[in-house]
């Protein structure tokens, strides 16, 4: 098919599969863990760490931005501990607050940047709401690294991250450092949702993280089967996005993956409604005899 | 063997910048079942949680049988209260049980044969083999409670510590675990149980300590439970919280 | 010189109800709630937008604010019958109403010059003098002013009028019911303020600058207060001295507005909370060092 012989098209399909594979493996022990509006609050303080990385270095080399991504989140996830350690302030407010002030900062960044000119080569709105065409195929290269290190560690570990996540006390009580698993779980999250931003943008990227797993937990409440779901609607959500986002000019290719995603969900939404309802007849039955 | 399962020097715990328990010095008896009683916010659950090292002391030194925890951690297991369990999550019975299993300092292990014979032999023992791959929000209060008492045996610990398991839960179902905890008391495992019904202190413990904040009162529940030393621990609450338990 | 007051008018009554209202979501936990809403009303004003191509069609406006009440009404759906946690509950649904709404704007992007993706993001603050009312030869406000003036008043009334149901609501929802209060429709009251407060400040600044309009404020006031009237008389303040202090900077460093003003009220809380833990420290040192 020609569609396919195009080098730009392959390498968007390349990289979003890689970035849905990664972010949605992940994303799952986010979502056990309870963390998904603090990956919300990650991805949108990850704008403020390109910034300053493009003003510093003047370049927009991938790996530089990464750099300065990566940090920023890092920031934002330390800046969420110290205020709930330190202040009255419930969970929800800290996630607001951090996501609020890094991003507004970001922005600010991003209109001084546009004022001095610069943002004519540096073009670092795209990073708001995604350009798939950004991506460079050493960029793919490095991403299917980094998505190969952070599965090893999820296959590596994942036990201990699903266990945590259920009952970090008990976990705490055997001797294993809750802090230590929390900054390893955190640590993924970030290094996936900078992976995304060029594809998807900041403002939706932790979306990829937390909408495959929402739809597979309506399907099973098994952790392996729910790690393969979340993971295949993860890559079905950004090819079919990605590809959406190519029959139409000048399309931005987050918001799509994130429509795809959602009727997902839908269909999952769906099944789960009608075998719960023939479910429910059955357990009745059985639960009699349980006593 | 040691005689004391635990023992607690001049503990001492501030939470919220409020003193919750204050230079408590007690020791336990090993191989009995142990009942830490007191009202309602006399610090029972935050005494457990301090002894475990889940919230941290200002003051004090926790022994069990005789090592400090870093020693003795395998032996010990800690059962969660119900309400503070989130019964949505996507996890099942077995693995639940299987978590007792999980090697610290070998946690990449999968569950071996010897493993798998243990955590069956724990599913029997709390009658819950025919249910291990229910998702946990789909069973009754006893069976919950009993899925945690399961994974405390798979851990096969001398110390279980349980925080409130008797609350939500029918007169049968706790009958049911009072029973497995009578026989692992009679295999010389040591049993430490918080709880605030009175009206049951009597059949349940071998041995109370009475917690306000501070240590009340210690020792066998038959010399212990007179209504004078009763009175100190309680107050005026003593009538609600008796006549709260029967209805 | 007229204009600049115009605009830092137009910021307050952003800024006021939403650092008002903050504090009851913020007690209620629900400001990512808020946040949620703000992001969800977004394909309701692409589509007011499109279909009147104006910005002033009242009904229109008040559409896009029910479907940011409907967004609470299928977070709750998703949580309570199909068992999804809140917080992914919130994640799902916000972020793919906005994402519609980014699509319709890419969509017709072409056929309406006023809306465009920036203006989601920054506002459109700078502008808004331009749409100025003249009466009887006077310059009296603006079409956004005039907009924000009922809603601000609106919420100034609730509160006053509705202060004790409102903290019961936020404070113990339970207790409110043993009472025999309707603490659904409180909630209801609230959740509908929010989200027309998202749609009319959504051409002044943007839907994601809102959420730290309504947190930054609320958060540093409950910081420095325990006493209701005070944190929302606090917060109000902080909100407007925030945005006085905002739009100069930005005017000094000529970088966007909106922004600006929620980079400033974070400068606040961040300073807040870290003379209070200076404090609490030598507070402890001092108390330690006595013990010792």
């Amino acid at each position: 098919m020609n569609y396919f012989a195009d080098p730009t098209i392959q390498r968007m399909f390349l990289g979003t599969i890689v970035i849905g594979v990664t972010a949605s493996a992940v994303g799952v022990f986010a979502f056990l863990r309870k963390k998904a509006l603090v990956g919300d609050a990650i991805s949108h303080a990850i704008l403020p760490g390109v910034a300053v990385a493009y003003l510093a270095t003047e370049t927009r080399e991938t790996w530089v931005l990464m750099l300065g991504a990566v940090i920023a989140g890092w920031l934002a996830t330390q800046f969420m501990d110290t205020l709930s350690r330190t202040t009255k302030l419930k969970a929800d407010s800290v996630v607001a607050i951090v996501l609020s002030i890094f991003f507004a900062v970001g922005l600010v960044l991003i209109s001084w940047i546009q004022g001095t000119g610069k943002d004519a080569q540096a073009g670092l709105s795209d990073f708001l709401f995604g350009k798939i065409a950004a991506i460079s195929t050493q960029d793919i290269y490095a991403f299917a690294v980094l998505a190969v290190f952070l599965l090893l560690l999820l296959f590596w570990k994942y036990k201990t991250f699903y266990f945590l996540a259920f009952n970090a006390e008990y976990l705490k009580v055997r001797g294993f450092s809750i802090r230590w698993n929390d900054l390893l779980i955190s640590t993924a999250s970030i290094l996936a949702i900078a992976m995304g931003i060029q594809a998807v943008g900041v403002v939706l990227m932790s979306a990829l993280l937390i909408i495959p797993v929402a739809g597979a937990r309506m399907l099973t409440f098994r952790i392996l089967p729910l790690l393969a779901i979340s993971v295949l609607f993860g890559v079905v959500g950004a090819v079919g996005g990605a590809f959406s986002s190519t029959l139409a000019p000048n399309m931005p290719t987050g918001p799509w993956i994130i429509v795809v995603l959602f009727f997902i969900v839908v269909v999952c939404f769906v099944i789960r409604y009608f075998s719960e309802r023939t479910k429910r007849t059955t357990i009745s039955k059985t639960q009699r005899h349980d006593g | 063997m040691e005689k004391h399962c635990i023992s607690v020097e001049n503990l001492r715990v501030n939470y919220h910048q409020q003193v919750a328990l204050e230079s408590l010095s007690v020791e336990l008896p090993a191989g009995k079942i142990t009942g830490v009683i007191g009202p309602n916010g006399s610090g029972k659950t935050t005494f457990l949680k301090a002894i475990l090292g889940i919230v941290t002391p200002t003051t004090g030194t926790i022994r069990f049988f005789g090592q400090s925890l870093d020693q003795v951690r395998e032996k010990v297991a800690y059962v969660p209260q119900r309400e503070s369990v989130d019964w949505d999550f996507p996890i099942s019975v077995y693995d639940v049980v299987s978590m007792g299993r999980l090697n610290p300092k070998k946690w990449w292990q999968r569950v071996g044969t010897e493993d798998l014979r243990i955590i069956k032999d724990a599913l029997a023992q709390v009658n819950l083999t025919e249910l291990q791959h229910r998702q946990i929000g789909q069973l009754s209060g006893g069976q919950q409670q009993r899925v945690f008492l399961a994974r405390a045996l798979a851990q096969q610990a001398s110390l279980i510590v349980m925080d409130e398991p008797f609350v939500g839960v029918d007169i049968a179902s706790q009958d049911a675990i009072l029973k497995v905890l009578q026989n692992l008391r009679d295999e010389g495992k040591s049993i430490v149980i918080v709880h605030h019904d009175l009206s049951t202190v009597a059949t349940y413990f071998d041995y109370v300590i009475l917690l306000n904040n501070k240590l009340v009162a210690a020792g066998e529940t038959k010399e212990l439970l007179k209504p004078e030393t009763l009175a100190k621990a309680y107050g005026h609450s003593l009538l609600f919280q008796s006549t709260s338990s029967e209805s | 010189m007229m204009g600049n007051w115009l605009i830092i008018m137009t910021a307050i009554l952003v800024a006021l109800p939403a650092s008002l209202l903050g504090v009851f979501l913020m007690m209620r936990k629900m400001v990512m709630v808020g946040d949620a809403i703000s992001h969800a009303v977004l394909p309701g004003i692409v589509v007011a937008y499109l279909l009147t191509d104006s910005r002033d069609s009242f009904p229109m406006l008040l559409g896009a604010a029910v479907m940011g009440v409907l967004t609470t009404v299928f977070i709750d759906f998703l949580n309570r019958r199909i068992r999804i946690q809140q917080d992914a509950a919130i994640g799902t649904a916000f972020t793919f109403l906005f994402a519609l709404g980014v699509l319709l704007i890419a969509f017709f992007a072409g056929t309406n010059t006023d809306l465009d993706q920036e203006c989601v993001l920054y506002g459109d603050l700078e502008t808004s003098f331009l749409d100025q009312r003249i009466w009887n030869g006077y310059l009296v406000g603006t079409g956004a002013i005039f907009q924000l003036l009922p809603l601000n008043l609106l919420v100034l009334i609730v509160i006053i009028v509705a202060l004790r149901p409102l903290t019961v609501w936020a404070f113990n929802s339970d207790f409110g019911q043993l009472l025999g209060m309707k603490t659904g429709r409180w909630q209801l009251l609230v959740m509908s303020l929010v989200s027309i407060h998202a749609v009319f400040s959504f051409e002044s600044v943007g839907a994601i600058m809102v959420v730290g309009m309504l947190v930054l404020p609320a958060a540093a006031a409950y910081l420095i207060s325990n006493k209701l009237p005070f944190v929302l008389i606090l917060s109000a303040s902080i909100g407007i001295l925030g945005c006085i202090a905002g739009f100069f900077v930005a005017l000094w460093l000529n970088v966007s507005i909106a922004p600006t003003i929620v980079s400033i009220c974070g400068l606040f809380f961040t300073m807040t909370w870290f003379i209070q833990w200076l404090r609490k420290e030598r507070k402890t040192l001092s108390t330690g060092s006595v013990n010792n």
